[in-house]
């Protein structure tokens, strides 16, 4: 066996080593690699068991609004953009192979910042309304974020942030993450949505049955 | 037909110059419409017989929409053309009248001849004679000039007006030779910048190949000629896979299968590039080669204003990178990556234009797949030496005197990205590599960037950087090269504004979550570093936590390992 035939045969057992675990994952060295249909379609029923789309929107609009309301009231000076969804379709990590969609915010900075005692106040009043909305703050359990980071997270995937740099800026966004438009559940989505590789997709847009995906 | 002196006195370039400019417009109008048109993404989604025939009528005006602009076109060029002449007709009239007064002799505009002048009557009849043979010869040629001048002016006219067939535009005569690709993109630049604004235009719409993978001509320029292209190209890889289709061989051989291949992947590479630019509007396409490479289509995508942007990051992505299979997700890795950047600067205050920031996913050489070529860095030295050219035409572009650029390069990419840095030229202030099997080099210094500015992150539980590095194939393990500087991967907060975004990022383990999200929505901790210093914000950086407990811990008499349940990196 010459030198480079034996670097080769180390290197890819080496490879193989770390990339096999226990079976052959693509997923594992290739960062955009489809996962495994089983991950799929784990992945894919956890988008079909959220509410859809639109429900999503019409609540993180309704806090949006309220959000507002009581940053303006605390910090009247403080001059918020409006909220503009951004134009990019389907979903991010770790529903970018699944069938959905998101919609997101373009960030929204606001300045002049509340004050630090503005800013405890505005987090004092959001807090008893994002609880009742189901959401809670997005970090371990046991974390305690800086003083000015309030981020939220529902259970089904919404995410609301505030980000305070006093003297500065306030930072605000939300997302809706990775869900089904309503449309979705009774018609294949349009043409343009589909997978390439799977044209005929249909709800439930599962491998295993009831089916609805082939690629 | 004749013209006389008097007619050409009478003659206005400048009115010449408004005909062509008014139809030069009408011209741009029409492409612009048909472009907008072929575009129209309800004809996307839209199924049924219905909207077969709506794609038909489509087709259909978006033809007419582009002979009326061709037509347009070649009546402005008619125009410009005639213009031209007009003042160099009257320039050399000019000189004429100039020379023949220094000799006494004056132009009779209306019998088109040379008479003596009122001071020159009473010279030598010979003398007069020979002065009048000289300038008339040289009055004959002008007013022949001037006769072919008119000629050319009716044509145009009567094309303008619909008296005559409009012959198809074609390349207009004397459009600039294009540079070969292997020129130095400041040269490029200069070149482009020395061009006529109608000349760009007709390079752009004649050229459009040479000009959109042109490193050197603006980004803006390349994006939108690089996007009309995609349909075309599309198509062209259409015919191709259908023609191999239509005359299947019984035993292929190996060139007829690869043949085969290469046009299926191709097909899928730009299939999937249109599906990229659907998903994300406001993503550029700036490369677009479909020969270079026999099997692969090369391309490059942005995100932002690249001229215009302050900070710039360019990634290269690693083995089994391919457009058709990794474009959509890298696309949406430098969208989020950029929103993070943004978010940094406008939480730092006091940065000047916190939103100037362009991220690029650079997809322009072949990549190996997972098979023998990874244990070689042959297709590392093939892609270093396009890389080092795509980084000086960003920095031959740019419109911002102090732009930052960062190579970031994952895997297999790092390798390449860092053999094209080594070879010099490139204007990166900023290098990240991660998940590296190795940069071929003893020290960060051979990178070119200045001290502290080369960073590297290993996954948790990612054996490429570990296992695999440690084999020595392509040097040293980065953690053990000088120079280089260790950014965290492990979970933890980013820290408080103005010096970060106080949010919760996860770990990345594994060889392939370093530019994903975490669970919780947000980047996880080496997303959040890339951005960092993307943002040209180093003091925004996470290091790695130190004094980590063991991931393992022994159990029994023998010291079986065991996984620590305090081990949360």
């Amino acid at each position: 066996m010459t030198a480079r035939r034996r670097t080769l045969a180390v290197v890819l057992t080496a490879l193989t080593s770390v990339a096999v675990p226990s079976c052959v994952k693509d997923t594992a060295v290739n960062p955009y690699a489809a996962p495994d249909h089983t991950e799929s379609d784990r992945l894919q029923k956890i988008v079909n068991d959220r509410p859809d789309l639109e429900v999503a929107q019409h609540e993180l609009a309704d806090l949006d609004g309220q959000i507002r309301t009581v940053v303006t009231r605390i910090s009247p000076e403080t001059a918020i953009g409006p909220s503009t969804p951004k134009p990019d379709h389907g979903c991010s990590d770790p529903f970018t192979h699944s069938i959905g969609d998101t919609v997101t915010i373009e960030k929204v900075y606001a300045r002049p910042a509340p004050s630090d005692e503005q800013w405890r106040a505005i987090t004092d009043a959001l807090t008893p309304i994002l609880t009742a909305a189901a959401f809670q703050a997005n970090t371990p359990p046991g974390v305690t974020p800086p003083a000015g980071t309030f981020a939220w997270v529902s259970d089904d995937g919404s995410t609301v942030e505030l980000i305070h740099n006093a003297g500065s800026v306030l930072a605000y966004g939300y997302s809706t993450g990775c869900r089904l438009p309503s449309a979705w559940r009774t018609d294949p989505p349009p043409a343009d949505r589909r997978p390439a590789d799977d044209s005929n997709v249909h709800y439930p847009y599962l491998y295993e049955p009831p089916g609805g995906r082939n690629g | 037909m004749s013209v006389s002196v008097e007619e050409v006195d009478r003659w206005d370039a400048g009115d010449l110059r408004e005909v062509f400019h008014a139809t030069r417009t009408r011209a741009e109008a029409a492409f612009e419409a048909a472009d907008g048109v072929s575009n129209l993404p309800a004809f996307d989604t839209w199924g049924g017989a219905a909207s077969d025939a709506a794609r038909e009528a489509i087709g259909k005006t978006r033809k007419d929409l582009d002979a009326h602009g061709n037509e347009a076109l070649a009546v402005a060029r008619a125009a410009s053309s005639a213009a031209d002449d007009v003042e160099q007709v009257k320039s050399d009239l000019a000189k004429l009248r100039s020379d023949a007064h220094r000799l006494g002799m004056v132009v009779d505009p209306v019998g088109n001849t040379v008479e003596p002048g009122p001071a020159d009557t009473r010279a030598a009849p010979m003398e007069i004679v020979l002065k009048q043979m000289q300038l008339q010869k040289r009055l004959d040629t002008i007013l022949a000039d001037a006769a072919r001048v008119d000629a050319e002016l009716a044509r145009a006219i009567d094309m303008a007006i619909g008296n005559e067939p409009i012959p198809d535009a074609g390349p207009p005569v004397g459009l600039p030779a294009v540079p070969p690709r292997e020129t130095n993109p400041t040269d490029v630049r200069k070149w482009w910048d020395g061009l006529t604004p109608a000349q760009r235009d007709d390079l752009a719409r004649y050229r459009p190949a040479e000009i959109g993978n042109l490193d050197g001509v603006p980004s803006a320029v390349r994006e939108h000629v690089n996007a009309a292209r995609l349909p075309g190209e599309i198509g062209t890889a259409q015919a191709t896979v259908d023609a191999l289709n239509a005359h299947p061989v019984g035993r292929p051989n190996p060139s007829q299968l690869d043949a085969r291949e290469a046009g299926r992947n191709k097909l899928a590479d730009l299939q999937q590039l249109q599906t990229t630019l659907r998903n994300h509007p406001g993503v550029g396409l700036l490369l677009l080669d479909t020969t270079s490479n026999p099997k692969n289509v090369l391309a490059a995508v942005a995100s932002g204003d690249v001229d215009d942007a302050k900070q710039v990051g360019v990634t290269v992505g690693g083995m089994t990178t391919n457009v058709r299979g990794s474009v959509d997700g890298m696309t949406g890795e430098i969208i989020a990556q950029r929103d993070q950047a943004v978010e940094l600067r406008q939480l730092a205050g006091g940065v000047t234009n916190p939103d100037a920031v362009a991220t690029i996913a650079w997809l322009g050489y072949e990549a190996p797949g997972m098979n023998p070529d990874v244990a070689d860095d042959a297709m590392a030295k093939a892609g270093a030496g396009p890389l080092n050219h795509f980084l000086q035409g960003v920095g031959a572009t740019t419109n911002v005197p102090n732009q930052e650029l960062t190579a970031f390069g994952h895997s297999y990419g790092s390798l390449t990205t860092s053999l094209a840095l080594q070879a010099g030229g490139a204007p990166v202030d900023n290098v990240v590599l991660y998940g590296s099997p190795g940069g071929e080099l003893s020290d960060a210094s051979q990178l070119g960037v200045a001290p502290g500015r080369a960073y590297f992150m290993d996954g948790v539980t990612d054996g490429v950087p570990t296992t695999i590095a440690n084999l020595g194939s392509f040097g040293a393990p980065l953690s053990e090269v000088p120079g280089f500087t260790e950014l965290s991967v492990n979970s933890g907060a980013g820290l408080p504004a103005p010096y970060g975004d106080g949010q919760w990022h996860e770990r990345a383990y594994g060889h392939s979550e370093y530019p994903r999200f975490g669970d919780n929505g947000e980047l996880r901790m080496s997303g959040y570093n890339m951005a960092a210093v993307l943002a040209g914000l180093p003091d925004d950086t996470i290091a790695p936590p130190q004094n980590l407990p063991p991931p393992t811990i022994p159990l029994g008499p023998r010291g079986f390992p065991v996984p620590n349940p305090d081990y949360h990196p």
